[in-house]
Parts: C-alpha cells; sequence; structure tokens
C-alpha cells in the first residue's frame, strides 16, 4: 500500500508541476496581429542613428524609412527625385547642380535646405568625427581616395551652397550616373538641431534621430536589445508614402527564434531565411515564402602576391580553379538552391545585366579544360604545396561551401587544397587589409546603389578602396572610366568589354549571387524585394 | 558569523581583480581588428581606423587598457562605451533582470522536481519508479539542450500554441516558463540523482538506525534525519548552479530571443568588444562568488556541526 500512495504522490507532484508550466506559459501573444502596424526582423543597431555612422543593415534599415534623400529608389533600383527638385549635370558630369524641393520638413519643423545636405556630408567625410560611412564621399572633389577631406579639412571643397534651396557637387571624374548614388542613407539630410555646441552630432540625436522620412519614430523609438517602433510622418509627402499605420522592427539574437516567430504569427516579416529552414521553407503552409536571385555577390580572391599566381601562370590556374568548380553542385547541395552559380561580376537584378557576357565559360565546370590549363601552367612553372581557401567562419555556409570547393580542386586538379578556417570575420578582414594573408580568400560585395558599375570599379579598379587583391590592369580602368561618362548602350558595350577582361584576368573567381530569401505571415500584402534584396517597408499591409 | 560574510566579501577584491584581468589578456591574444569588424565588406579609411582605435585604447599595452577599464568600472563612468556606442552599464542593467529571473526559474523548477522526484525515487531504491526516474534522468542528459529546446518550442509554441513561441524584450514570468524549464532539464537530471542517491545512503546511516530503533514514526525519521542530512550536497550543486545556468543561457536565449546576458555576451566575444565582454564575465564572476557565499550559509542550517566563527 505504501507504495502506490507514493508513487501516486509523485505522479500528483508531476502532473502539477507540468499543469503550472503549461498553464503559464499559454497567453502570451500581444502582437496584436489585427492592427495594421507591421512587425518586422530586425538586429540592434551597432553604430548610432546617424545617416553617415551607419552601415549596417540593424541601424539601415530603420534609417531607410526615418530619412529621405535627395532621390528615392523604385523597386527595380531605378531612382526618382524625392527631396530634390532637380539633378542637373553640366556638359561632362563632373558638376552637379541640386535644387532642393521647397516644402520639406524635418519632423520638428526645420525646413530642408541645401545646407541640411552639405553639412551632414561635410560631417561624414571629415575623418574626425570617425564616420564609418566617410568612404561614400571619395567622388567628390576635396575629398582622398578613401572619402577623408583632404587633409582633415573641415569641409569638402567640392560642395558649395549656391542659395537657401541649391548645391553644386563637383567631381573628380566625369559620372553619368552620380545621381544613383544620391538614396544611399550616408546622403541623407540631418537637421541642424543634430549638432551640439561643440559641432559633433550628440549622443541623443543618435539614439532619438529627427528625420523627414515616411516614418517618424514613436514616443519610445528606440528601445535598446528590444525593438524600434515608427509611425507614418504626417508631414511626409514624397515616393514612399506609408500604407501600414506603422512599423516595429524588432531585435533578434538568431533568424532561427525570428523564423518560429513568423511561424507563430508573433512576426510579419523575415527577410532571410535561416540555413535551418532552406530544404522547408517553400513548403511550409504556415508562411508565405520568396526566393529569387538577389543583389549580393560572392566570390574568391587569388591575389598575384601569391607564388605561382603571377602573368600567364596566373591566368592560367585561376582559370584551372574556375573550371575545377562545380557551382551548380555546390548551390544545390550545400546552399539548398539559395544561391545562383554567377554568370558575371555583377548581379542579375540590375539594368544591363546579361549571362552572355564574352568569356564567362570559364565559369562553367569543365574538368578536361581545367587540367589543361593546370599542365599549361605547370610547364611555366611546377606546381608545388596547397592551394588553400579561407574563410570566416561565423557566416552560415562559408565551412561547408569553402570545404566543398577546396574537395572539387582536389579531385580535379589532383593537388592538395584545403579550407582554412578564421572564426570571426573581422580576423579574416585584419589579415586581408594588411596584406599578409598569403592564401587565397572569401571575397563578398554588396552594392551601395544600383549600378553595375558599382560592382567593378570599387573593387577591381587599380588602388580602389576594396581591391584586396590589388589587381591593376590599365584597360579595365580606361574601360571603366569611360563606361561613367557614357549613357545607354554605348555604357553597357563597355561594361561588357570591362567584365571580359576580368574573366580572363579573373582577379576574383565569381562564384554566386545569394538569393534574396524571406518568409512574411500568411495576411501580410504588398511584399516585393527591391533591389537591395529587402522589402519596401512602406508599401507593406496587412 | 558577520565577521565570516565580512572577510568573504571583502575576498571579491582579488578575485575581481584577478579574472578581469585574465579575461583582458584573452580578449587581448584575440587576433583581429574589431574596428573592421563593425566596418564590415566596405573599406575604411586608416585615418578613421586609427581614430576609433585610439579611442578605445586597443594600441595601448594590455595592462594599460585593463587600469582604463578598472578606472571606468570602478567610477561608474556614464561614457564607458562599447564598440558601437551604447554605455556598457546600460546594457547590463537592461539584460541582467531577465537572465537573473530566468535562472532563478529554472534553479527553482530545479530544486522542486529534482529534490521531490529524487526523494521518492531514493526511497524506494530499485523499485519501479526508481527505475524509470533513473532511465528518464539518462535521456534528459544525454539530449543537448538546444534539441530539447527546438522540439518544445516547435510543439508547445509554433504547433499547438501553448506557450509563446519566442519571448522577445517585453518580458514576463509566464513568458520564462518554457525556457526556464529547457535550461534546467539537464540539471533536474543531475540533482534527481544527487538526491535519490543521498537519500538512498542516508537510509541505511548509522543514526537512522537509531532514532528507528528509538520508535519514530516513518515521516519523522525521514523528515528529520534522512532528508535533512541528504540536501547538503544536493544545495551544493543547485546554488553552484546559478551561476552556470545564468553562463550557459546562451543557447537558450538564442532559442528563445531573450534579451539577456548570456546573449550579450555572446555578441560581445564575437565582435571583439573587450569593454563588454569583460564587463558581463566579471559579473559573472561576481554572482559565481556570492553564491558559493550563500551556500555556505546555508550549510550551517541544515547541518548544525558547521559553525562559522
Amino acid at each position: 500500500m505504501r507504495l502506490s500512495r507514493r508513487t501516486r504522490l509523485a505522479g500528483v507532484g508531476l502532473a502539477a508541476a507540468a499543469s503550472l508550466i503549461l498553464a503559464a506559459c499559454g497567453g502570451g501573444d500581444d502582437s496584436g496581429s489585427d492592427s495594421n502596424v507591421i512587425t518586422v526582423y530586425g538586429t540592434n543597431p551597432q553604430n548610432p542613428l546617424i545617416p553617415t555612422a551607419t552601415n549596417e543593415v540593424g541601424g539601415g534599415d530603420p534609417l531607410n524609412n526615418l530619412f529621405a534623400g535627395l532621390v528615392s529608389y523604385k523597386t527595380d533600383g531605378s531612382v526618382e527625385n524625392e527631396v530634390a527638385e532637380s539633378i542637373e549635370p553640366n556638359k561632362d558630369s563632373t558638376v552637379w547642380t541640386v535644387k532642393v524641393k521647397s516644402g520639406w520638413k524635418f519632423t520638428d519643423g526645420e525646413p530642408v535646405t541645401a545646407e541640411s545636405f552639405v553639412k551632414a556630408w561635410n560631417y561624414g567625410a571629415n575623418p574626425a568625427n570617425k564616420q564609418l560611412n566617410n568612404y561614400f564621399f571619395y567622388p567628390i572633389k576635396g575629398t582622398d581616395d578613401v572619402g577623408n577631406t583632404v587633409k582633415g579639412a573641415d569641409t569638402v571643397s567640392g560642395l558649395k551652397v549656391v542659395d537657401d534651396s541649391t548645391f553644386t557637387i563637383s567631381l573628380k571624374s566625369a559620372e553619368s550616373d552620380f545621381p544613383l548614388r544620391l538614396g544611399y542613407s550616408a546622403y541623407f539630410p540631418v537637421p541642424a538641431k543634430a549638432y551640439g555646441s561643440d559641432g559633433k552630432i550628440t549622443k541623443e540625436y543618435g539614439d532619438k534621430p529627427i528625420g523627414n522620412g515616411p516614418y517618424k519614430l514613436t514616443a519610445k523609438g528606440w528601445e535598446k536589445n528590444k525593438q524600434i517602433s515608427m509611425v507614418p510622418n504626417g508631414d511626409y509627402n514624397g515616393n514612399r508614402k506609408a500604407k501600414n499605420e506603422g512599423l516595429t522592427f524588432k531585435f533578434y539574437n538568431s533568424t532561427d527564434a525570428a523564423y518560429s516567430d513568423v511561424q507563430g504569427g508573433n512576426l510579419d516579416v523575415l527577410d532571410q531565411v535561416p540555413p535551418s529552414a532552406l530544404t522547408t521553407f517553400e513548403s511550409d503552409n504556415q508562411i508565405k515564402a520568396y526566393n529569387e536571385p538577389g543583389s549580393s555577390f560572392s566570390s574568391i580572391t587569388i591575389p598575384e602576391r601569391l607564388a605561382h599566381f603571377k602573368g600567364e601562370e596566373g591566368q592560367l590556374r585561376r582559370a584551372a580553379i574556375s573550371e575545377a568548380t562545380n557551382r551548380e553542385q555546390i548551390t544545390d547541395k550545400v546552399f539548398n538552391g539559395a544561391r545562383t552559380p554567377a554568370k558575371d561580376f555583377t548581379s542579375p537584378v540590375l539594368d544591363g545585366w546579361t549571362d552572355k557576357v564574352e568569356g564567362n565559360e570559364v565559369l562553367d565546370f569543365n574538368a578536361s579544360d581545367a587540367k589543361a590549363k593546370w599542365a599549361a601552367a605547370d610547364k611555366i612553372s611546377k606546381w608545388e604545396g596547397t592551394f588553400t581557401i579561407a574563410f570566416n567562419n561565423d557566416g552560415a555556409g562559408n565551412k561547408e561551401f569553402s570545404e566543398a570547393m577546396a574537395n572539387q580542386i582536389k579531385k580535379t586538379l589532383g593537388i592538395n587544397a584545403e579550407a582554412k578556417v578564421y572564426p570571426t570575420f573581422d580576423e579574416l578582414r585584419t589579415v586581408v587589409t594588411d596584406r599578409s594573408i598569403k592564401t587565397a580568400f572569401r571575397t563578398g560585395w554588396q552594392a551601395d546603389y544600383p549600378s553595375m558599375l558599382n560592382y567593378l570599379g570599387p573593387i577591381y579598379a587599380t588602388g580602389a578602396g576594396s581591391n584586396d587583391g590589388d589587381y591593376s590592369n590599365k584597360t579595365f580602368d580606361k574601360l571603366i572610366s569611360e563606361a561613367s561618362a557614357a549613357t545607354g548602350d554605348e555604357r553597357y558595350k563597355l561594361i561588357g568589354e570591362a567584365q571580359t577582361i576580368l574573366l580572363k584576368d579573373l582577379p576574383a573567381i565569381p562564384l554566386w549571387y545569394q538569393n534574396a530569401t524571406a518568409v512574411t505571415s500568411t495576411d501580410l500584402k504588398g511584399f516585393v524585394f527591391n533591389w537591395q534584396q529587402k522589402p519596401d517597408y512602406y508599401a507593406l499591409s496587412k | 558569523m558577520w565577521w565570516y560574510v565580512g572577510k568573504r566579501l571583502l575576498q571579491t577584491i582579488p578575485v575581481f581583480l584577478g579574472a578581469t584581468l585574465i579575461i583582458y589578456a584573452l580578449v587581448f591574444l584575440r587576433p583581429g581588428d574589431p574596428i573592421l569588424g563593425l566596418v564590415g565588406d566596405k573599406p575604411i579609411s586608416p585615418e578613421v581606423r586609427q581614430a576609433l582605435r585610439d579611442q578605445y585604447h586597443l594600441d595601448d599595452p594590455f595592462l594599460l587598457q585593463w587600469l582604463f577599464f578598472l578606472k571606468d568600472v570602478v567610477t561608474f563612468n556614464p561614457d564607458f562605451v562599447g564598440l558601437d556606442g551604447q554605455p556598457v552599464f546600460e546594457k547590463i542593467q537592461n539584460a541582467f533582470p531577465v537572465t537573473v529571473t530566468l535562472a532563478l526559474m529554472a534553479l527553482a523548477l530545479d530544486a522542486v522536481i529534482g529534490i521531490v522526484v529524487g526523494t521518492f525515487a531514493g526511497l524506494r531504491r530499485n523499485g519501479w519508479f526508481d527505475s524509470a526516474t533513473l532511465l528518464v534522468s539518462l535521456v534528459l542528459l544525454s539530449v543537448p539542450i538546444f534539441v530539447v529546446g527546438f522540439v518544445l518550442q516547435l510543439f508547445f509554441g509554433v504547433k499547438f500554441g501553448l506557450a509563446p513561441v519566442t519571448v522577445g524584450g517585453d518580458w514576463t514570468i509566464g513568458k520564462l516558463l518554457l525556457p526556464a524549464f529547457v535550461l534546467a532539464i539537464a540539471n533536474i537530471a543531475t540533482t534527481l540523482r544527487l538526491a535519490r542517491t543521498s537519500v538512498a545512503d542516508n537510509l541505511s546511516a548509522d543514526h537512522v538506525r537509531t532514532a528507528r530503533a528509538k520508535g519514530l514514526s516513518n515521516g519523522t525519521v525521514v523528515r528529520n534525519h534522512v532528508l535533512r542530512n541528504s540536501l547538503v550536497p544536493v544545495v551544493t550543486y543547485i546554488g553552484i548552479n546559478l551561476g552556470s545556468l545564468m553562463a550557459g543561457a546562451v543557447i537558450t536565449e538564442g532559442i528563445f530571443n531573450i534579451q539577456g546576458i548570456g546573449n550579450l555576451a555572446y555578441q560581445a566575444v564575437n565582435r571583439g568588444d573587450a569593454p563588454v565582454t569583460v564587463t558581463v564575465v566579471a559579473v559573472m564572476v561576481m554572482v559565481y562568488v556570492f553564491m558559493s557565499l550563500v551556500v555556505d550559509l546555508i550549510y550551517a542550517v541544515l547541518d548544525p556541526r558547521i559553525r562559522y566563527v
């Protein structure tokens, strides 16, 4: 009898504990899915919310909704004037005259003037202000190659305020698509109130920015490590009028948790699908799934300074490695179709893109030709040692694809190949930036503005800021600067020729375009990827 | 006893200094430039990179960096910021309550379930209930916490909607129950086994036989002579657990999106954010120290032979 009494007690205890958990767990859903406030995935911004300081998506997505620039991007990446009345070039596209529309106001009532832009840009370019986006100002006269004001001056000499609504921008060289750049967050205006008595933008402003965009912060605004909430700005009269009653950027530690929340109906938009869900998200009926080629480009850079990768020998070896890589197999098996094999150095979402660039057959898997090219290179100088691909282990799929690629190279070319791990992104970037790395390494590019030239100039032009492989080819440089000045079909023809040179030299081996993937709640309307692989937040509604 | 407590509290000072020094050395040895991590794929001008390195004293010898850190911590400098420009103390203040609550809840579940079930199992060693709990605890011990976490989240949260899927910034005790249970599971299994063995051992101890011989009722013997003595090792284990529960919350906090200390530490380590990393770990060290003090004091209550002077 005693035994049965005890076991009964124990059973009751367990049941009580379990029911306690269940009872208290229920009814915690307070996301208010009936109202037309859209909750979207976000991460806690890593910088103050200042246009020239924010360079990552956690802060960039909110900023793009809180501010309006001279131009705004349409979904397809083309631009239309927003705050600008007109942006007119001189004859050779080196000096641009900007007229600002009247009637634009910051949410505190201050009018948006030419000064609001010029002062913010001067601030961003001055290295003393330590703004991470200062490199965006490098095309403008009065800055050096990396966007610092010359000799640390307070102002950029190429920017001149003519009157309250007019200013001019003088460029270092002709650029016919310069206005394309001006929708990026680094070029947003900042009100006079933002600057403290010492001339620096205050910390308070960075926590609670005052903008001129389609949304404004609520009273709570940015709650650290929790969310940023914003409501439509009633005074806004631009191209991106909000179709919802507000946005809440909910912060997550991991996309896995966010994915579960979309499934559970607590989050409306997650604009990147976690690797763990890639095989299942398109067949999950609790959510709506989106998957299409995107604007971010992945490659392996093999600098010329590595032994056996100089000159003609290097060309042959790079081509052999490129042809030994079976991109379809990796995008399929490693990334479950969330990448699209590359056909060039840019992105299929851009105007003028084509999969028929002359010479791009080097990007197709071709084992016999790869072997032949490698053998030809061996005749110039015999290969020895191991071919190594360096990757950072904190990016999803990096390890898997680097190892798969090393294996393919090993198998096809019959040489030793391996993947080398760097635990974090900044460790890899440090050895790459300091040029102390002695191997090939993973590289990627996400464009700042929707132009194929933005994928070519900043990475492969001689001495460019992101030219990690120190590539230099005079003909390529010339074609790029001619293409910058040209318009229409002529421009795309020049870009094609420039890409053909890259395909021959392969300063970086193109791998794939990252697909834009997203999941949303089933009742969300208006979701379309723009060229930045982001939804147009203002167009979302329920 | 107060003299003893004071002595122990004084001991925390060298522990704090030593721990932060070691952690600072480790962060200093971490390769890579955290400034480049901030910058991402884009280029940065050497001038701005240097200005930022200077701001965070990254080029100073690590002993000097550590002294800067100590100065900021001891003076509670409100301008003591992490790499993202946010004040470190504010971050910890925001993250601490939810993690402490989570850990205490896990601890409570651990203690209640572990001790109750363990005692019943121990009182009837080798009975079917004992065998069943041993088997269940073996399973709980061997399944990794993230598997339990994802599975429970999927079933209770996503499929049946019995519990919130994630916690997020607006946390409440109710929302934390499922994560606390997940966090406690591995510990429950250990506590349960510890309590069971301890109770079973004590049942056959001399003083228990004496008590029975005196003619005391079974309930009195179990309550006053078996249970109380059996709890000393269990309390030690549970007490020390608070620290590991807080530190070990990284995975649980990730699965249930809890913006706590574990998550803060994880992100700071990833970014090479020395000010945040070292402060968080220093706080954790303090929690360990205080918990072991509390455990020592509870001994005296449980076991009359232990006295502090």
